[in-house]
């Protein structure tokens, strides 16, 4: 068996007096996608925003896709692709441009190509040519997709990223997670998007305050979601 | 001696390199807010003050006779050139606590950098106070743009009005430590490119001070220089404790809510 | 990615993203223009033909531009660029290097372009003979101010009302370049020559900066929320 994508020992993070993490430990293997829910303020996103390397933490070990954090950040960049809540494309160029930008900055071999491909993929290619400032919230999301896809990352983290996408863009991201990890590639999945778990995650964590509740199979930990909602 | 009004620490003088740990609970980053306790804060001030007055005032009554005779206002040296000193090793101290911050992430030397940093401030403001009074005397007034110390002193005063600026804009941000680090970082590399275009570029046209060098003279000197410091650490340990306690609560109250979010 | 080629990058890109539009040149411009039209009323341009005050007045027209250019080039909002930037895989300190060479060209075409308008107000003219030192005491200036505009910028951007405390941060800072600077080139208009000093002290003040930069940045653009 490989080393796992995410290796997380104790992991914790404070905000002042706010505890946001307290002591996380878990892993994430490759081939696989682990969703992580909760609700609002439980650290989702901060563990996220961690794991990409944005924050650090201040307590606990952690490796990404194989390298240490916060040691090797810049070797970890270069092997994850992450969707945030920003599209993070400047919005006065257009998408083409601005995915030849974040390809650049990556190294990608032929981007040209590259992005023609993946613009065909999600629907994009009609627009590439438009300033992004002009996109609807679905399309801004589906072009942030592309931008994380672009270098083939090992390891996709994704924050909420069917937010605003119509049906067919949710088939599409459930299509790219399964064909990902299909390819060996591992995924971290934050969103309190159940039907996204149910149809895309092999394993949930359920973060409570900051702390891990509940760490299972999806499907179990969705039934026990569902179920304690029920009572 | 003892520690004006030290309230956690009746038995007074604790040396503030080698306190003894903060627990845990104490230590976090999150806001230490000396203005929500400005009105205690200037009463302390002002006893800080009166007790450095009486002790000059000590040191002054062993200055020579000839001194005396040029009027009392030059007495104000014994207590300005030990505040400027004192202040400019609180600069270094609250840079070099900065980068052990940033070095750490500790909580502890963030709030030993921002009490050093706000001690230092108040020190700056004593420190422009003496010189305008002395430039008074001296010259005939209050503001001099001829005097390159008193110049550096006020920019130094802007920069660390600055940095407590800074701490305090940023109160609940969990960047404080950091920005409010590299602030005090830049400020410090800052003064003496400060000191030498001033001394360069400025419109100082007389020396940078009136030298009146007796043995007596010196001798007085260095005992105010020597006592002065010391006194300093101790309000240093005052603003450092009361920033603890602000901080302090601000755990407490933020279990509480914790304990009720689990709780639901 | 070689340090070299991350910085590269990052210049060629934010010079792209500006000649899109150039907000951040026509925001700078406009206010230099603002502000020297301002001063030139304050002071009466018709007498103040102190080289001196000339400068002065010159300096703090950049100055205040040039702070309007440091914020732009990392507002907070939807429109920053710099999480982006922040997830490449770059180290930080290119980022630093490539974001003040940016706002460094930035700045320099706002100041040359404001240089005629400063001319024609103030019916001055600019000395054949020390024209290389001029522009050399300029150039420093202006490298070393955006080494500390974008180093404060990073971290005041993201904080609400930042704008108002990067300039209470960045002008005390700022002061003896801003001395060197008005010096020099205040003897150079008035046709003297202002010996090694002001380029010296630049100097120094450009290392340190950009020293403090390299060193300090990533704690700077870290924990961007």
């Amino acid at each position: 068996m490989s080393a796992p994508a995410v290796s997380a020992r104790g992991l914790a993070k404070r905000f002042g007096p706010r505890e946001a993490l307290r002591g996380l430990t878990f892993d994430a293997e490759p081939g696989r996608c682990l969703a992580v829910v909760g609700h609002n303020g439980s650290g989702k996103t901060t563990l996220l925003r961690i794991l990409a390397t944005l924050s650090r933490a201040d307590a606990g070990e952690l490796s990404v896709a194989g390298r240490s954090l916060p040691k090797e950040s810049v070797a970890v960049r270069a092997r994850i692709g992450v969707v945030l809540d920003d599209a993070l494309l400047p919005s006065d160029l257009s998408l083409a441009e601005g995915l030849r930008m974040h390809a650049d900055l990556h190294g990608v071999p032929s981007p040209e190509a590259r992005i023609a491909e993946l613009c065909e993929r999600f629907g994009l290619a009609p627009r590439q040519d438009d300033p992004v400032r002009t996109f609807s919230r679905g399309m801004l999301q589906r072009a942030a997709l592309c931008r994380a896809l672009l270098h083939a990352p090992e390891l996709l983290l994704l924050d909420e990223p069917s937010n605003g996408l119509d049906a067919s863009g949710t088939a599409l991201l459930d299509a790219e997670i399964r064909a990902h990890c299909a390819r060996g590639g591992a995924a971290v999945l934050v969103t309190h998007d159940l039907e996204r778990v149910a149809a895309c995650a092999d394993r949930a964590l359920h973060l409570r305050s900051g702390r891990i509740d509940a760490d299972g199979p999806a499907a179990d930990v969705i039934r026990a979601l569902r179920g304690g909602a029920a009572a | 001696m003892n520690a004006p009004a030290d309230i956690s620490h009746p038995a007074g003088m604790p040396p503030p390199a080698g306190m003894p740990p903060d627990d845990p609970d104490a230590g976090d980053r999150g806001g230490a807010y000396p203005f929500a306790s400005a009105i205690p804060f200037a009463a302390h001030a002002a006893v800080a003050f009166a007790g450095v007055g009486w002790l000059d005032h000590l040191i002054a009554s062993l200055a020579p006779q000839a001194v005396k005779q040029i009027g009392t206002s030059y007495l104000i040296q014994y207590y300005h050139v030990p505040a400027a000193i004192s202040m400019y090793l609180f600069f270094l101290l609250c840079a070099v606590a900065g980068i052990v911050v940033l070095a750490t992430g500790s909580p502890v030397w963030d709030r030993r950098a921002h009490a050093l940093g706000l001690t230092a401030l108040l020190l700056n403001a004593i420190v422009l106070g003496t010189g305008m009074v002395w430039g008074k005397t001296a010259w005939g007034v209050w503001w001099d743009w001829a005097d390159p110390r008193l110049l550096t002193s006020a920019v130094a005063f802007l920069m660390y009005l600055g940095y407590s600026m800074l701490q305090d804009a940023l109160r609940d941000d969990p960047r404080r430590a950091k920005f409010a680090a590299i602030y005090g970082i830049v400020a410090l590399l800052n003064l003496p490119l400060v000191h030498y275009a001033i001394k360069w570029f400025g419109t100082a046209s007389h020396p940078a001070d009136v030298k009146m060098k007796t043995p007596e003279i010196s001798m007085t000197l260095s005992v105010a220089m020597s006592v002065f410091p010391v006194f300093w650490l101790l309000v240093y340990r005052w603003v450092h404790d009361r920033l603890a306690l602000a901080a302090r609560a601000e755990t407490v109250m933020a279990r509480l809510r914790r304990l009720e979010e689990d709780v639901r | 990615m070689t340090g070299w080629r991350a910085f590269s990058t990052v210049v060629r890109w934010d010079v792209a993203r500006e000649m899109r539009r150039r907000s951040t040149l026509a925001a700078m411009a406009a206010t230099a223009l603002v502000v020297l039209f301002v001063l030139s009323f304050a002071v009466d341009a018709r007498r103040a033909d102190d080289p001196r005050i000339r400068a002065g007045l010159l300096w703090v027209t950049w100055i205040l531009a040039g702070a309007v250019g440091a914020e732009r080039a990392f507002r907070g909002g939807r429109d920053a660029m710099t999480d982006g930037f922040l997830l490449a895989p770059i180290p930080r300190a290119s980022l630093f290097w490539g974001r003040t060479v940016s706002t460094f060209l930035f700045t320099t075409a706002m100041s040359a372009l404001s240089i005629p308008v400063f001319l024609v107000l103030f019916d001055a003219s600019v000395p054949s003979a020390g024209l290389a030192w001029l522009a050399a005491v300029s150039l420093l200036a202006l490298l070393g101010m955006s080494a500390l505009g974008v180093l404060l910028a990073s971290m005041t951007s993201s904080v609400r009302g930042g704008d108002v405390l990067l300039r209470l941060l960045m002008l005390p800072v700022l002061l003896p370049a801003v001395a060197a600077a008005v010096t020099g080139t205040g003897q150079l208009l008035g046709g003297q020559d202002p010996g090694i000093r002001p380029a010296a002290l630049l100097l120094a003040f450009d290392l340190t900066f950009l020293g403090a930069g390299h060193l300090l940045f990533d704690h700077a653009a870290e924990d961007r929320t």
